[in-house]
């Protein structure tokens, strides 16, 4: 019969004590491998995997005896996965870092620093062979130097016989194209994506307004500069420049975003993710020009970085083998060539000729545009601080409720300062 | 039934080492089950409770910080927001849901001939819901240029997307949940089966029409079943995760419109490496569901039929 008793109910509320579980998981034992073998974790999508695969591969076949085991994921999943698995010290021994989680994972000691480490970083751009350094050692080693970019789709523009932005337009500039080309597209047509919720766009517009975004202390960005920002965007989406709020919600990811669904002709983000949008984009050759500038035109605001590393976990039991095998991945002919762009433009000028990528290919592009802006842009900011990941959510979040009316841009970066100060305070 | 046989063995003088040694085959053959009750269950749930008192990145061992965490909700405003989606989702998807999943369990029992074939189709969704495949589907249908935005833009009505503007998008996740109703239909299904026949012949012959022999006669003997299906349901809709995490891709947005009390865990936990605090709401949704419970079982006599009548029915 199906009536319920008190063992139902017992069983039931297990069920539901099942959940409390759920956090308290984890635990497990063991720590690296043997001083031969390792374990190589890295994020990324298909053109990475296979290039990473071919990378190992003849690593492998120079190392004999040596065992190489991995593990990959994208972007999202691969921090559930690695945080666990930190927890239980049964990390990988090598591993690609993200900026938005280098701090944390450092502070807390899962990294090891690889200050007098085999790791050769000769000929590499300057940020990028300092960019794993904090105050109590080297952490990390940038895998690749990045830069801000806008990616320009010149064939809607065409149609329409508008004009091209080029490098060294001005916020200005940007907002008179948005709302010429909106208005000569029609409904639903919009200048670029809503970068309003783009702490790492705004990142730029801060330095153009002379303070880093973060600093010491938590904030360092003024609540005006962010204000303006938030309001700036505001301004675009209600005139129909800039993509109205359930429209950048869908947008999520290369796939869906504005440029790849021909909604907009302009798209903000990372230099080398030319390389993901241009194949959604087979017959659309797309061009990469800077970041709109402050009113001096210059590219200030910009900088080139390595925000991901290489890292070796602090509790690996090959540490030779892993710092070797870290050397191989940024120094080794056939690794570069293998892996290419796909992580990002090659931190050195020997390993960028070394690709000999086609000047018309999105890789040449991505190559170009880093070493022409490259005495352009300003200084480095420090790495970005704990917490940097959930800042940036709420970032978004914030720009999404002004989007939607529940919010306004005042209130808005009032509350984004208070949320800095509870998360880097903490 | 078990309890008669158990009684009846208990019955007598017996030692205390005979009855242990009476019982330890039992306990071997339950040793399996126990094993992963403790280590996999009760383990986790202890340690989970001390980590609700601690401030433990997951990365760093845990330190003690008393109940930090449980005032920390207090001034959360996401937790706020996560709690108040969570209680309109409960609200508004496990009345909708059972009323459906009745609806189709009384018309598939009115003797058609392929039910195997209909109960099976009809359960599909709930095998589905929960797939990413889902997450594509719902935006097909709900987003902006989407099959509804269609449909409602031919008869004159423009619509944003639905399932990315704040006001609407945490409706799509309740139709997905009633659109989930397999699992209590297949037991209404089971249900309506032991209703026996007698008693609804009886009730037409003294003229009870068919409105009337449902809701005088079919529902009342139907509501243990009833209440089985609800006590299950508002327990797995205040645990919903999934349907949140992939439609909205893991954000509860847009605007924490979907901010399901255990996506905003998750988010805690493995977003923002605060185990502590996710730990830490945990034991409240938790103690959330089980006054849920216990109210839904102090307030069964007032009714469900059978439990005010002992003699009812079956």
């Amino acid at each position: 019969m199906l009536d319920l008793d008190r063992r139902a109910l017992l069983k039931m509320g297990l069920g539901a004590g099942a959940l409390a579980a759920l956090a308290g998981c984890g635990g497990g034992s063991g720590g690296g491998s043997g001083g031969t073998s390792a374990r190589v974790a890295w994020y990324g999508g298909d053109p990475v995997h296979t290039a990473m695969d071919a990378a190992l591969a003849a690593f492998t076949a120079a190392n004999a005896g040596v065992d190489l085991s991995t593990e990959r994921a994208p972007y999202d999943d691969y921090w559930d996965k690695l945080a666990t698995q930190t927890a239980g010290g049964t990390g990988p021994d090598v591993f690609r870092m993200s900026m938005a989680y280098f701090t944390e994972y450092a502070q807390r000691g899962a990294l090891r620093d690889l200050s007098g480490a085999a790791i050769s970083t000769d000929g590499f751009d300057e940020d990028v062979a300092t960019s794993g350094q904090l105050d109590d050692g080297l952490f990390g080693i940038g895998q690749s130097s990045i830069t801000h970019a806008a990616f320009v789709n010149p064939a809607p523009l065409q149609a329409l016989g508008a004009q091209a932005p080029a490098s060294g337009w001005t916020w200005d500039d940007f907002a008179t194209f948005s709302r010429d080309y909106a208005a000569a597209a029609g409904s639903g047509q919009y200048g670029s994506d809503d970068a309003g919720g783009n702490i790492q766009i705004f990142e730029v517009f801060a330095r153009q307004h002379g303070s880093e975004v973060f600093g010491p202390e938590g904030l360092a960005v003024g609540q005006d500069v962010i204000e303006e920002w938030f309001a700036f965007w505001e301004a675009l989406r209600r005139d129909g420049a800039a993509p109205p709020p359930d429209v950048t919600v869908e947008a999520a990811g290369f796939d869906a975003s504005t440029l790849a669904t021909g909604l907009a002709p302009v798209q903000f983000g990372w230099v080398q993710q030319i390389t993901f949008y241009q194949p959604l984009l087979p017959d659309q050759p797309l061009e990469i020009v800077a970041v709109p500038s402050g009113p001096d035109g210059t590219l200030a605001g910009q900088f080139v970085k390595a925000l991901d590393f290489w890292c070796v976990s602090e509790g690996t039991g090959s540490p030779e083998l892993s710092e070797q095998l870290v050397d191989f991945l940024l120094n080794d002919e056939t690794a570069v060539k293998e892996i290419g762009v796909t992580l990002g433009v090659p931190p050195s000028s020997r390993s960028r000729e070394l690709l000999g990528a086609d000047p018309s290919s999105p890789e040449g592009k991505t190559i170009a545009f880093i070493e022409e802006v490259a005495d352009q842009v300003g200084p480095s900011p420090e790495a970005w601080p704990q917490g940097y990941g959930e800042l940036q959510s709420t970032f978004t979040r914030v720009n999404e409720d002004i989007a939607f009316g529940r919010s306004d841009p005042a209130a808005g970066a009032a509350f984004m300062g208070d949320e800095a100060t509870r998360v880097l305070g903490s | 039934m078990t309890t008669a046989v158990e009684t009846r063995r208990s019955r007598g003088p017996d030692s205390l080492g005979r009855r242990l040694r009476g019982s330890l085959p039992a306990y071997a053959f339950l040793a399996p089950w126990l094993v992963g009750l403790v280590g996999l269950t009760l383990g986790p749930m202890l340690l989970s409770l001390y980590y609700s008192f601690s401030d433990y990145s997951l990365l760093s061992p845990p330190e003690w910080a008393g109940l930090a965490n449980y005032e920390r909700m207090l001034t959360d405003p996401r937790f706020a927001a996560a709690l108040r989606v969570t209680f309109l989702y409960v609200a508004l998807s496990v009345p909708l849901e059972l009323v459906f999943a009745l609806l189709v369990a009384v018309v598939l029992n009115r003797g058609l001939r392929a039910l195997p074939l209909y109960r099976a189709v009809y359960y599909l969704p709930s095998l589905l819901g929960g797939s990413v495949a889902v997450a594509i589907l719902w935006r097909q249908i709900f987003g902006n240029g989407g099959l509804v935005a269609q449909l409602l833009s031919a008869v004159g009505v423009e619509v944003p997307g639905l399932v990315s503007s704040p006001d609407t998008a945490l409706l799509t996740l309740v139709v997905l949940r009633v659109w989930q109703f397999g699992a209590p239909m297949v037991i209404f299904l089971a249900g309506l089966r032991q209703i026996p026949d007698d008693v609804l012949e009886a009730a037409q012959l003294d003229g009870a029409g068919v409105v009337q022999r449902f809701f005088r006669v079919t529902l009342p003997l139907l509501t243990p079943i009833v209440f089985f299906n609800l006590v299950l349901q508002i327990i797995g809709a205040f645990q919903a995760f999934t349907p949140a995490f992939i439609v909205s891709g893991g954000t509860g947005g847009p605007s924490d419109s979907t901010l399901f009390y255990t996506l905003y865990l998750y988010q805690r936990a493995f977003g923002n490496f605060e185990m502590g605090y996710a730990a830490a709401m945990a034991w409240v949704l938790l103690l959330i569901i089980a006054v849920f419970t216990a109210l839904n079982f102090a307030l069964r006599r007032f009714w469900v039929f059978g439990d005010e009548a002992p003699e009812g029915g079956r």
